[in-house]
């Protein structure tokens, strides 16, 4: 724990560690069933939409009809990762 | 058909200091935060959104599933050449040269592997010998030949056995990681963490000046101490049988295929961490480690004194090698 004292007395926690090394899935395996083989190209994705960039903003994602199939509906991958709210905090046991 | 494309989502922390997208890709999901950066515009917007393009291309390119990416017509029984993109030919390359090294990593080990994906029951004697008779790294080049279009020469993948069968599950996403890093690089950021299914690139310095503290996660049921080690501009990979693995008739067998045995690997390493300035190196050498087992741990650290091994045994022992 440092104590900023000189900064009005506020403590903040140093992280112990940013970020954790854990073993993944090791490979680029997708099941069969889980995709959609009629769409297999990848677009570029529009401009960021007028009004983003805003802090802590979520974007809305591209409508560049991306067509990667990953057999799950994404929009429950969205927020697996929201933005941390000071770089200091980043550490999380993931 | 769900909906693929609300598949990212980019978020800035408060202060705008850092901008972070998280997506999905390989089959896991992923994260690349940047820091320090213009942030005032969208120029780092789209360099994220063109980080995500790349992993998606390269998903595109060695997916097992996806019937036109290379790696499923490399696959595809026959001896032809294979015309594929340069990022594979050089992934293959790669891999093959690290073959040459360390013999217990063999991206042949595909033909194998396969009979063990579906765990249905465990194959028998002769399922596993037939599938390691396909396995050998010698049965596969990397050629160039002509375009056939007359546009010159292209990269070409030829088996001299069709049934071979390649795997790029211990390097792929470290490549993948590499080439996310230099993009990065090209578009002027110095301080970034990319997490791609759990492959860490940490470049350069934490945003605060120092070094990053990396933590390595200590698997469920192991009792040891907290391992944190400071790095910088380095990749982290860990390998693992404690994510991966699948039960059959109460037996647990981890993900990895021994290419000596055809078998899942019985290795007393149980997370295999390495740390290296490439992390296409850093992932081929933490799945040998994890394979070779601590009978194995000494020799590769001979052969490798540039990078940094961690090693978790199954009964808590922690082999470091800094």
């Amino acid at each position: 724990m440092v104590r900023d004292s000189e900064l009005g007395g506020e403590s903040r926690e140093e992280p112990v560690y940013d970020k954790v090394t854990q073993a993944s899935m090791n490979g680029i395996y997708v099941k069969a069933q889980e995709l959609d083989r009629g769409h297999n190209t990848v677009s570029a994705p529009s401009a960021a939409p007028p009004g983003a960039g805003a802090d802590a903003s979520t974007h809305a994602p591209s409508s560049d009809g991306s067509a990667y199939a990953l057999g799950e509906d994404a929009s429950t991958h969205a927020s697996t990762h929201a933005s941390d709210s000071d770089a200091s905090t980043h550490a999380s046991d993931r | 058909m769900a909906d693929f494309s609300r598949d990212y989502r980019i978020a800035y922390d408060v202060g705008r200091k850092s901008c972070t997208m998280a997506f999905r890709c390989f089959d896991t999901p992923n994260s690349v935060t940047v820091y320090g950066g213009d942030f005032d515009g969208y120029a780092v917007e789209d360099v994220l959104l063109d980080v995500r393009r790349l992993c998606l291309e390269l998903h595109m390119l060695w997916s097992f599933s996806l019937a036109e990416s290379d790696i499923s017509r490399i696959n595809a029984r026959t001896c032809e050449p294979v015309p594929v993109d340069a990022r594979t030919a050089r992934l293959l390359q790669e891999m093959k040269s690290f073959h040459e090294r360390e013999p217990l990593f063999d991206f042949t080990i595909g033909s194998a592997s396969f009979i063990w994906k579906h765990f249905d029951r465990v194959p028998d004697e002769l399922a596993i010998e037939e599938a390691l008779s396909h396995v050998s790294a010698d049965k596969v080049s990397v050629v160039l030949e002509s375009d056939a279009a007359g546009g010159g020469l292209v990269p070409a993948v030829v088996k001299s056995d069709p049934l071979t069968r390649v795997d790029v599950g211990g390097a792929a996403k470290g490549f993948a990681a590499d080439l996310v890093v230099a993009r990065l690089r090209e578009a002027g950021i110095e301080s970034a963490d990319v997490d791609l299914g759990g492959n860490l690139f940490l470049m350069g310095k934490h945003p605060a000046g120092r070094p990053w503290r990396l933590s390595v996660r200590i698997p469920e049921g192991i009792e040891a101490d907290r391992i944190v080690v400071e790095v910088e501009d380095v990749s982290a990979v860990t390998s693992g049988s404690y994510e991966r693995f699948v039960e059959v008739g109460g037996k647990r067998y981890q993900h990895i295929v021994d290419p000596a045995t055809g078998r899942p690997s019985t290795s007393d390493i149980v997370s295999a961490t390495v740390i290296a300035k490439s992390s296409l190196q850093a992932d081929m050498l933490a799945t040998t480690l994890l394979m070779s087992g601590s009978s194995g741990y000494a020799g590769m650290l001979a052969r490798h004194p540039e990078c940094e091994f961690i090693a978790i045994l199954q009964d808590g022992t922690i082999l470091r090698s800094a």
